[in-house]
């Protein structure tokens, strides 16, 4: 506990030191093409452009932008909060973390969402169990978030394994939009303080981006009733408790970038999961993520640009979960999971042929650390209690990948862009895939845009869900095979005046082998699954700020047992966010419907819901501030997520109730 | 532990960065990437040229492979000296006659020879980021130099698709080839 208390007055340093910075030169505002005279052009710098920077109407599936005006105008607390708004994705919550699923295929806290999670186009996703967080545990702070560019359809043919369902590029804002020092405060219900210093500017024609988040919450009270054995109810405390911190650094000069990423949230989860104590402290989940990156753009001649990334990684999990056995009493099982790996990138570009654009890659990981401990704790003695002296579990691992890809673009006269790559991956042990993919994306102008995407994807078991296994838990199963995708999309965008946009897809995929666990709990490959659906979404922004986008999928996944948990059969999503009458004063409001899904290996059901939140952002213009205040589950509507199957101390879980109503209060100051 | 480390490694940075801002002077005042300079050039030298003929529209034509086009959108519908800017994606002859301006990119210069035979004498304000374009007939070169973008004017080119520049573009091209001034 007095460690919670010391760790308060980390808040002061970075503070501080913002403030100490304040004398940073103001460079002028966006460039606006219209008014600058041209000799000021001149005086313009250039910076690297992350890898996505692209035409979204050049990519062959279907594209969302979201925007930094997106998370402001609908108050978005987390890179979940963004996700969930769009067509196809459901996010669900167990109160440890967050659980990103699309197209529905989101096994119930399955920790890999099958997706690649990438920070200005360098994927995060850790080398354990191969996850890419979207809550509070995400290591950067949402508010220094440009856009969040969501790429759908697999992309394994670029982005390799994980890249099943698609990318997740989340780009960061530059130091010259924030030009100065900026301070962000935020207060929510549960007691939480979220503080942020941001240094952004340019130095030396060079843009700079230096920012800390220090983060705590007090959590909040919650009735379950699977902790009594009557089914009764039971109030816990403290749930969403957490600790945490962000650091993020940036340089990018006119043909090369550094960054650096910090973070690490320290949960805490009374829910009694995995059957620990309830309601106690003691059970605390930690997350540690850092992350280097150096890219660098050469140009040999004017028809090659070659982009050289070199990236190094670690991800570290604690676990602490606390026991009360009669026999042996308090007894803490540890987790101690280690990820360390780096690797280097190579991207060339090749423009030498007309109406083609070549791209080769090649990529080499090194998986210097993948290792795995588990052991128990008292206040005697260390081992593995009732079955041996050592550890539980020590496994360490360690392993290489080496990638080649190659796609081709190939211009068919103005309207028509055909995309074919090839990516083969060779992962040692676990196997040698390749993965093919073609893409057509045909403008027929007042017709639309026709956009067609044959992909395949695979997706080799992680080293949890191959070595996690202890005397007690039996979960990894060294015998698993790879996933292998397959997957048609068709989609067909419409501009209906130059504010509007209608975007429809339909899709059909299969999996074979789709990792999943048996009635015992052990991880192994499940039956073919097939999945076909429909997604539309419609986008209108007004002159007056006022925008609206609306969804509705439709999806079926099933695999020999019928339909897959937690896969919703349709949703309905709708942002609109509106100004009030009051000068500046805008109301963004957001609803989402998710209709029933099935729990507990399809044999219960989890009522479907709705969802509205409420956000009221104050942004005075010319002024050096701006505050929101966000009202979250606006109409307190209570309801569950599914989750995986769980024994508590008492019951078997299988779902999760949501909390009630939140409110969270920003403000921004600007030097 | 590792917190401590975090926060004295963040601390350092930042001091580290206010150093910078201290201790050197901006060599550009502003930074911008490279699609999204060359799409703000575009638009600029609308500005500096003049056309024979003014209607109410202004119109920059993208040939082929649309890469600036999410950068120019934004745009659409400004006025600019009095016309509204309009963009469009074109392909053949015949879609050349509302263009002012074209923008041809370096990923089409196989094309070059063919589109200069095309817009030959007529008053269209060609454009592309290939260095070579000037020695192919076109008419605005857009080059990378220092760590920023330039440009390079043919004005025997503008010339000959009777277009004027303003003597202040003039002045700030990098190199101007071809007819006396």
């Amino acid at each position: 506990m007095n460690q919670r208390h010391r760790k308060h007055s980390r808040f002061a340093g970075p503070l501080l030191m913002s403030l100490a910075m304040l004398f940073a030169t103001p460079a002028s505002a966006d460039i606006d093409p219209v008014a600058m005279p041209l000799d000021e052009l001149l005086k313009v710098g250039i910076v690297s452009a992350p890898k996505f920077a692209e035409n979204p109407e050049q990519i062959p599936s279907i594209v969302s932008i979201l925007t930094a005006e997106d998370i402001r105008l609908y108050g978005w607390r987390t890179l979940s909060d963004a996700l969930r708004t769009l067509q196809g994705f459901n996010v669900t919550n167990n109160h440890t973390y967050d659980y990103v699923g699309t197209r529905g295929i989101s096994k119930p806290s399955d920790p890999r969402p099958r997706l690649q999670i990438l920070i200005d186009g360098i994927s995060i996703n850790d080398n354990i169990l191969a996850n890419s967080p979207a809550d509070t545990s995400f290591p950067l702070d949402i508010a220094l978030v440009e856009r969040i560019e969501v790429i759908r359809g697999p992309s394994a043919s670029i982005y390799g394994g994980d890249a099943m369902f698609g990318v997740i590029n989340v780009v960061t804002r530059s130091g010259q939009s924030i030009n100065g020092a900026e301070a962000g405060l935020v207060l929510g219900s549960g007691q939480e303080k979220r503080l942020r210093a941001t240094w952004g500017g340019v130095v030396d024609g060079k843009d700079v981006l230096v920012s800390y988040t220090g983060s705590d919450a007090n959590g909040r009270t919650l009735t379950l009733h699977d902790l009594n054995s009557d089914g009764s109810a039971r109030d816990i405390h403290h749930v969403g408790a957490e600790n945490g911190e962000q650091l993020f650094v940036k340089v990018r000069g006119s043909d090369w970038s550094i960054s650096f990423i910090h973070a690490r949230r320290d949960r805490e989860a009374p829910t009694g999961s995995y059957g620990t104590i309830p309601d106690g402290r003691g059970h605390v989940e930690s997350d540690t993520y850092s992350h280097l990156s150096a890219t660098k753009d050469w140009r040999p001649n004017a028809t090659n640009t070659l982009q050289q990334s070199f990236y190094a990684g670690s991800f570290d999990y604690d676990g602490k979960f606390p026991y009360d056995f009669l026999s042996d009493g308090l007894v803490t099982s540890v987790d101690k999971l280690r990820g360390a790996w780096w690797g280097i990138e190579n991207r060339l570009v090749n423009t030498r042929w007309s109406g083609q654009r070549w791209t080769f890659g090649f990529e080499f990981k090194a998986n210097a650390r993948q290792d795995q401990v588990n052991q128990d704790i008292d206040v005697n003695n260390i081992g593995c209690f009732g079955y041996r002296v050592g550890p539980c579990l020590d496994n360490r691992q360690h392993s290489q990948q080496a990638t080649f890809m190659a796609e081709d673009e190939i211009q068919i006269g103005s309207a028509t862009l055909l995309t074919l790559g090839l990516r083969h991956d060779n992962l040692g042990r676990l196997g040698q895939f390749s993965s093919p993919r073609l893409g057509l994306v045909h403008d027929a102008d007042g017709a639309g845009l026709f956009k067609l995407l044959y992909g395949t994807a695979f997706r080799v078991p992680t080293v949890f869900e191959r070595a996690y296994s202890t005397p007690s838990v039996m979960y990894g199963n060294p015998n698993l095979d790879p996933e292998k995708m397959r997957s048609l999309e068709l989609t067909w965008e419409k501009r209906l005046s130059r504010q509007s946009r209608l975007s429809t897809t339909l899709y059909h995929f299969n999996i074979t082998r789709m990792i999943g666990t048996d009635p015992s709990g052990l991880a192994v490959n499940g039956a073919p699954t097939n999945a076909r659906g429909l997604e539309l979404e419609y986008e209108h922004q007004w002159s007056n700020g006022s925008r609206l986008r609306t969804g509705y999928s439709v999806q079926h996944a099933t695999d020999d047992m019928g339909t897959l948990d937690n896969s919703p059969r349709q949703m309905v999503k709708l942002n609109l966010a509106l100004p009030t009458g009051i000068t500046h004063l805008m109301a963004g409001s957001e609803g989402q419907w998710i209709s029933a899904r099935k729990a507990y290996e399809g044999t219960e059901r989890v009522a479907p819901y709705l969802l509205v939140n409420l956000n009221l952002s104050y942004a005075p213009s010319g002024q050096n501030w701006d505050a929101s205040l966000g009202i979250y589950n606006l109409f307190n509507h209570s309801f569950n997520d599914p989750v995986a199957i769980d024994n508590t101390t008492a019951l078997t879980r299988w779902q999760m109730p949501q909390l009630g109503r939140s409110f969270v209060l920003r403000s921004t100051l600007r030097y | 532990m590792t917190l401590g480390i975090v926060t004295r490694l963040a601390r350092r940075l930042a001091f580290l960065a206010a150093a910078l801002v201290a201790a050197t002077t901006p060599a550009f005042a502003e930074v911008s990437t490279e699609p999204q300079l060359k799409a703000a050039y575009l638009i600029n030298f609308l500005k500096y040229v003049e056309w024979p003929e003014t209607g109410t529209t202004i119109t920059l034509c993208l040939f082929g492979r649309n890469s600036l086009g999410p950068y120019l959108a934004a745009h659409e519908g400004r006025q600019i000296g009095g016309r509204e800017l309009r963009i469009r994606k074109v392909s053949s002859v015949e879609q050349l006659a509302d263009c002012q301006e074209l923008f041809i990119p370096d990923t089409e210069a196989t094309h070059f020879a063919a589109i200069m035979r095309w817009v030959d004498k007529q008053p269209i304000l060609t454009v592309s980021d290939a260095a070579m374009f000037l020695r192919e007939g076109g008419t605005i070169a857009l080059v990378r130099s220092d760590g920023g973008l330039r440009f390079d004017v043919n004005a025997e080119a503008l010339d000959h698709a009777g277009l004027r520049a303003s003597p202040l573009m003039i002045r700030l091209a990098r190199q101007v080839t071809g007819a006396p001034r």
